[in-house]
């Protein structure tokens, strides 16, 4: 499957309506299979209507093309969340809330979905792990010991521009759980914070060229791709078989 | 009814010579200790060279300085690293020149055996005729530099046998040379595994009068599942003894302690082996972590040895009143998701058991 995560640089999510055409255009040019945008999109972009809508107009546009927007705050119930979905040709195929908070997003009042879902979209059973939860390893080991092998996190990492804090997300849960993931990260401002996050496509460190854990790190373009390989990612679990040597009784009472 | 190579461990590490050597040693001026900031405690980490030898006086004599070392900078704790007594089976007759081989063939075909090269039978053989003569040797040499220096000594790890089953753990030593407890290896390697040692299914924090210490080994920091346990039992500090047998590379490193310091808000200090035995190549940068939030330059890492080969002590002062204010703090940590959390190991961990069984 050929995937690619959205770059976007500081200041994109001015012109979002042209960049998402931008993205997509290439996506197709390049017969990409799924492309994953930053989070909080659907907030600090100029869309005129509905998030949901619009990005099914795209979708509807963008044949066959797998699409994780971005996120958005969806109200529900009287309760606002932090959401992303992938949709295919007009179609939700996964919808996910963010499962944990981030402080700023606490003091929002924002809330909690209850559990991690799971689909089958293009032969991947695929997990979205949104923004806050990369830095909560139980979401990522959740998704991974329920046979997960593609996750894909749009996410926006508070702070200024910092490269330990970024590998702290995505790329140290890839590593412990040998799934593939698409990071797409925003830049920016929103609600008074500042936001510095990178896109990056991630695999098991035994499977990639320079030993790093990465399949395609964030250039100046709009888009990166990466191909996945499952029987590529099956030889690397063979080399470094993290899940394998869990030791499942010592973790009895590990959320007390 | 003991092999020939028991026989020769206990000879060459017995009582008598143990007691030789300590009675030998010269005694040690406190007034050399480095003066910390109120609050703070200062943690020291080990990174060292095998070094083969056919004394144990000698090897004692190396641990020996590494304390000595720890002491004189003021440190309130040592680390030593994971399979600290390989230098030790030099003491079997002959092994000096096989090594040398062994090690001069995998230089040269730039080829580290780290699977052992199915020598698994022989080795499970040699770690078990090591442990009890090595074991009795070492932590007596320890207690003894404990106390002597006033230091907190964790050992770093070798070969424990309970119960005719062998395991890799380490153990904690009080500055008044009384054993605080041990902590076996919970994760294994497939090598481990493979040379029949067993894991532990038990994570131990220890209060101390300078800190809350979990010492899990080496491989278990590859899993959150450790330092989530330590974090729930109250750990400030992991102390991380290891061996990795492979060439250094920067990624490869990054995967055990310090993404485990980001998720968990405790300090994580690694004590490394490295060096050449038997053919295989050990690296590894001794250094002490913190979270992101609390370092200069925001990249979770308080002081780390300059090289991943080499004979170091890192030593680093650790604030632990500062650790809960960033705790706090913290932008990414503390959240709660009471009902994703609720039944975790049932839904998780036994569902994966129950699928892989069926399977």
């Amino acid at each position: 499957m050929r995937v690619a995560a959205a770059v976007f640089k500081r200041g994109d999510s001015r012109s979002c309506i042209r960049k998402y055409e931008e993205v997509l255009r290439e996506c197709e040019e390049k017969a990409v299979d799924l492309v994953v945008f930053p989070a909080l999109t659907g907030e600090v972009c100029d869309f005129e209507e509905d998030f949901i809508e619009k990005i099914r107009d795209f979708s509807l546009r963008y044949k066959d093309i797998a699409i994780n927007p971005g996120s958005y705050f969806e109200n529900h119930d009287g309760k606002v969340y932090h959401s992303s979905f992938v949709m295919l040709n007009g179609e939700i195929k996964l919808f996910q809330r963010q499962l944990y908070l981030a402080r700023w997003e606490r003091e929002l009042g924002l809330s909690r979905d209850t559990a991690l879902k799971i689909a089958d979209i293009k032969g991947y059973k695929i997990s979205i792990i949104l923004s806050t939860d990369v830095f909560y390893p139980q979401v990522s080991r959740y998704a991974a010991l329920k046979g997960v092998n593609l996750v894909l996190s749009p996410v926006a990492i508070k702070g200024q521009r910092n490269f330990a804090r970024q590998i702290a997300g995505v790329w140290q849960n890839v590593q412990q759980n040998l799934f593939f993931a698409i990071e797409s990260g925003f830049k920016g401002e929103y609600k008074g914070n500042n936001f510095y996050s990178e896109a990056a496509i991630h695999a098991p460190l035994e499977m990639t060229k320079d030993d790093d854990g990465f399949l395609a790190k964030e250039v100046d373009s709009n888009i990166i791709i990466a191909e996945l390989n499952e029987v590529e990612r099956q030889k690397a679990i063979s080399k470094f078989d993290v899940i394998k040597q869990l030791n499942i009784n010592s973790y009895k009472g590990i959320f007390r | 009814m003991k092999n020939i190579l028991e026989i020769v461990f206990e000879s060459k590490m017995s009582e008598k010579k143990v007691n030789n050597y300590l009675r030998r040693l010269h005694g040690f001026s406190r007034g050399n200790f480095i003066l910390k900031k109120k609050g703070k405690i200062r943690v020291a980490c080990v990174e060292r060279e095998i070094k083969v030898t056919n004394s144990f006086e000698e090897y004692a004599e190396r641990m020996r300085k590494f304390v000595e070392e720890a002491a004189l900078k003021g440190s309130d704790i040592v680390a030593f690293p994971e399979y600290n007594f390989f230098d030790l089976l030099g003491l079997i007759p002959g092994f000096g020149k096989l090594n040398n081989f062994l090690n001069k063939k995998a230089k040269s075909e730039e080829v580290s055996n780290s699977e052992g090269g199915g020598g698994e039978g022989l080795l499970k053989v040699i770690f078990k005729s090591i442990s009890k003569a090595y074991q009795e040797a070492y932590e007596k040499i320890m207690r003894d530099f404990a106390k002597r220096y006033g230091i907190y000594i964790y050992t770093g790890s070798y070969i424990i046998t309970e119960n005719g089953n062998l395991y890799n753990g380490g153990t904690l030593i009080s500055r008044e040379g009384e054993i605080l407890g041990r902590q076996k290896k919970i994760h294994l390697t497939d090598f481990e595994e493979k040379i029949g040692i067993k894991g532990d299914e038990e994570l131990k924090v220890f209060s101390l009068d300078i800190g809350k210490i979990a010492c899990p080994v080496c491989m278990d920091a590859t899993y959150f599942e450790t330092f989530r346990m330590a974090f729930e039992k109250g750990a400030e500090i992991v102390i991380l003894p290891i061996a990795n047998m492979e060439e250094y590379n920067f990624w490869r490193a990054l995967r055990g302690i310090w993404p485990r310091v980001q998720e968990s808000y405790v300090y994580g200090a690694k004590a490394s082996l490295n060096g050449w035995i038997g053919g295989i190549h050990f690296t590894g940068k001794a250094a002490i972590f913190a979270p992101i939030d609390m370092t200069e330059n925001e990249d979770g890492i308080i002081a780390i040895a300059p090289h991943y080969e080499g004979d170091y002590v890192v030593t680093s002062d650790l604030d632990i009143e500062r650790l809960y204010e960033v705790r706090e703090k913290a932008e990414y940590f503390k959240d709660v998701n009471e009902e994703f959390e609720k039944d975790y190991y049932e839904k998780v961990y036994e569902n994966f058991r129950r699928v892989k069984d069926e399977k």
